[in-house]
């Protein structure tokens, strides 16, 4: 089953993912998480 | 976070061997220290002089091979090793490893490294769809290798499709940016929710939703491959967490995931909350099961607490983020929620199924 992910951050980017399965969007999430986090360290 | 690193680049006997060239070069430009480990077939696609050249280092064959009687050396070259890469990786290799078989020099070490191992495969594309391989693949996956999926195009066999081995360009980058979140999130404590809640009615009936719980199980055994100290608060799921390294707790209802939440949220960096929490439950709680009569049942339910909203507002140093499930609009509705809502939350992330229900 394909999955679509959204994702928001503070300053409103949108993003489109479309992943196959739970395990790869949990590895695309902690890649958007760690961006987000080093944006947050600037 | 390629540069300064000892990386053993395991090469197997496909066509592909050639483009290990080129990856030991870029690898070796970028201040990796690299040695390779060829398999003899893999030898006779290149020379292994090619790698001794472009690498600067001895390149290993034969496991007897012992130059340093001081050492034992696919111990020796296991343990030196920050990350291993195989390019190309063969269908024999991925089959060699998911089933434990050290029979040369690869083979061995790959069963002694405890680093970081990539693999890049390449082979026929009918070959790289059979039942077989895709097993191999998937066991190691679950043992927690990285795959760097082969490219689609032109193959040397003649056939167009699936298999091509990726441009070495494209092996560092992933390999960089992998190296990068371990980076980031080794050491790091993270706090996962998942699953859904069930709020009683009476004795034999609850309110809850679809949720599986598996996408924050996923999160969970990811944050925990990447090095992260795990705990994960989940609602009534059958799933098994399968990394004994993570921290499970178990809850029923809103309010005890709430608490939960609260709890552990002070000593954690990051949280994710991909449970879907009952935004309601009822009112009132019968002791004794409700008995069926000729008429409607009306609950009357109460909001429970929002935890996303509760957590943002006590927020210091964690970084939040959270799912919102919506079947319409999800984009303009989560900017909303980011907007109105959630003052303190750095993101939102949102997930809807192709097919209109999420989690399932």
């Amino acid at each position: 089953m394909i999955h679509m992910v959204t994702y928001i951050n503070k300053s409103q980017e949108k993003e489109d993912i479309t992943l196959r399965s739970k395990q790869e969007i949990a590895d695309e999430i902690f890649l958007l998480i760690s961006r987000d986090m080093k944006d947050e360290a600037k | 976070m390629i540069q300064n690193k000892n990386i053993l680049l395991g090469v197997s006997g496909g066509i592909a061997a050639y483009k290990a060239c080129a990856l030991t070069s870029k690898l070796t430009q970028q201040g990796a220290d690299v040695k390779v480990i060829m398999t003899e077939n893999a030898a006779k696609f290149v020379s292994p002089l090619t790698f001794q050249a472009l690498s600067r280092n001895p390149v290993h064959i034969d496991t007897f091979d012992e130059k340093d009687p001081s050492k034992v050396a696919h111990i020796d070259l296991a343990d030196w090793a920050d990350m291993t890469i195989l390019a190309p990786a063969t269908a024999n290799l991925i089959g060699k490893l998911a089933g434990g078989i050290a029979d040369d020099m690869l083979s061995t070490v790959l069963l002694a490294t405890q680093s970081s191992v990539y693999i890049a495969p390449a082979m026929n594309v009918h070959m790289y769809a059979h039942p077989a391989v895709m097993e191999n693949m998937k066991q190691l996956d679950s043992w927690g290798y990285h795959f760097i999926e082969p490219g689609a195009g032109y193959l040397a066999c003649g056939y167009v499709g699936k298999g091509r081995l990726e441009e070495p360009e494209t092996i560092i980058e992933v390999v960089d940016q992998h190296q990068d979140r371990n980076a980031l999130f080794s050491g790091k404590k993270v706090l996962i929710s998942a699953g859904p809640t069930q709020e009683q009615v009476d004795p034999v009936r609850f309110f809850t939703n679809r949720s599986s719980g598996k996408m924050g199980f996923a999160l969970a055994e990811r944050a925990a491959e990447l090095g992260a100290e795990v705990t994960l608060v989940a609602g009534p799921v059958s799933l098994e967490i399968k990394n004994q390294q993570i921290k499970r707790i178990d809850v029923v209802t809103a309010k005890d995931m709430y608490e939960a939440m609260h709890e552990h949220f002070p000593a954690n960096d990051i949280v994710i909350k991909a449970a879907a929490v009952a935004d309601y439950r009822p009112k009132q709680i019968h002791e004794e099961k409700m008995k069926k009569q000729s008429d409607d049942w009306h609950v009357e339910m109460e909001r429970t607490q929002d935890i996303l909203q509760s957590l943002g507002d006590i927020k210091e140093h964690q970084f939040l983020a959270g799912f919102a499930a919506e079947t319409t609009d999800p984009v303009e509705y989560g900017i909303a929620k980011l907007q109105k809502e959630k003052p303190g939350m750095p993101s939102l992330l949102i997930n809807v199924a192709a097919e209109g229900w999420i989690c399932r």
